[in-house]
């Protein structure tokens, strides 16, 4: 718990103080662990889901999905918050995707970002997970320049791993990022 | 130590640079982890009074930007129905110098959450959450629920039936959830 808390505070919950995190945070892996916590208590429900209606929006369900069969999560937590974001408009349809099994979304959310949430000037300065997503770049793009701003890799094949990305993808947009000069 | 004991911190830090005090009366999450009561998911501090120095509330401003955490210290819990007596019973933290820390006593902090869970309830289970924490007593809640009858009722008489009814309904539902 103390370990994903650490994370969600890091990546723009206000449940204090940001701790810096030297390792790279993957966003989507991110999404379906917060899975797991949704309903440890409604502070943290709340959080998490002002957090998805803000932040979804730069998140890649495709991804997710591939994620999935890799980490542990919880599918009805899943179900409901990808069902709770398109509801309400917060993401596009090809999220849909997600969804296992249709349910009747019932919720008292109450919008606050200002309230459950980081302000939008730390967390571009501080996260540059969320930051290279939000300047408007790829997926892969932006988990490329977050990651190596962060750590040192030994291969592409250990960045795609750690990114959780196709390899051609990660190999062709890496050397296009080198061959710019932008890494 | 709750995360926001440091910014806390970093405010009294420039209050004793600076030669200011100042009192803030506190109550809701931060008080109960005052109470040594912990949950990691206190969100703001929640003041009875104003902070009414223009440099100290800069630095508030500033302290919430420098931690991303704009409403970490807010006022808004300002005019809220207090039990009565509440500030003979507030209790005083000494962990700071230049800030008088006072919180609500237990009893207080149980009878304001009893209150708020009446109001909220249908939208916000975070009172509800709250007072599981604080693993309050069939006495306690009796106390509650005095308080909420006693201050809450509506004046007008053909209002108070219906509020004693809801009241009564709450109680149950709380004695249910609380007391098994």
């Amino acid at each position: 718990m103390d370990n994903f808390i650490n994370k969600f505070n890091y990546l723009g919950a206000a449940f204090g103080v940001s701790t810096q995190i030297k390792e790279y945070v993957d966003l989507e892996e991110f999404f379906l662990e917060a899975t797991l916590y949704f309903e440890i208590d409604s502070r943290t429900k709340q959080a998490i889901l002002n957090w998805c209606a803000k932040y979804a929006i730069l998140l890649s369900p495709s991804k997710i999905r591939r994620l999935s069969v890799q980490i542990k999560y919880n599918n009805d937590s899943l179900d409901f918050i990808v069902q709770f974001l398109l509801a309400n408009n917060y993401v596009k349809h090809n999220w849909s995707i997600l969804i296992k099994r249709k349910i009747k979304i019932v919720i008292n959310f109450q919008e606050n970002f200002k309230k459950y949430l980081k302000s939008n000037t730390f967390i571009i300065k501080n996260v540059p997970e969320i930051r290279y997503r939000a300047e408007g770049r790829s997926q892969v793009i932006a988990d490329i320049l977050a990651f190596t701003e962060k750590k040192r890799f030994k291969s592409l094949y250990e960045l795609a791993k750690n990114i959780h990305s196709p390899r051609n993808r990660v190999n062709e947009t890496f050397r296009q990022l080198q061959f710019f000069g932008i890494i | 130590m709750s995360d926001l004991t440091i910014l806390l911190t970093e405010l009294n830090d420039w209050l004793k640079d600076q030669g200011l005090e100042i009192e803030l009366i506190v109550i809701g999450a931060y008080a109960l982890h005052l109470h040594g009561i912990s949950s990691r998911m206190t969100m703001d501090i929640d003041t009875l009074n104003r902070v009414e120095h223009p440099k100290v509330i800069s630095k508030i401003i500033e302290i919430g930007e420098k931690y991303g955490l704009p409403e970490w210290l807010n006022s808004q819990a300002q005019g809220l129905i207090l039990p009565v007596d509440f500030f003979d019973r507030t209790i005083c933290s000494t962990m700071l110098s230049n800030i008088v820390l006072k919180y609500a006593s237990r009893v207080d902090l149980i009878k304001l959450k009893i209150a708020a869970y009446y109001y909220r309830h249908t939208y916000e289970p975070k009172d509800l959450d709250d007072l599981k924490l604080l693993e309050i007593s069939a006495n306690e809640l009796v106390l509650g629920i005095d308080f909420l009858l006693q201050s809450h009722a509506p004046e007008q008489s053909k209002f108070k039936k219906d509020f004693i009814s809801n009241v009564k309904v709450v109680h149950s539902k709380l004695k249910e959830l609380l007391l098994g």
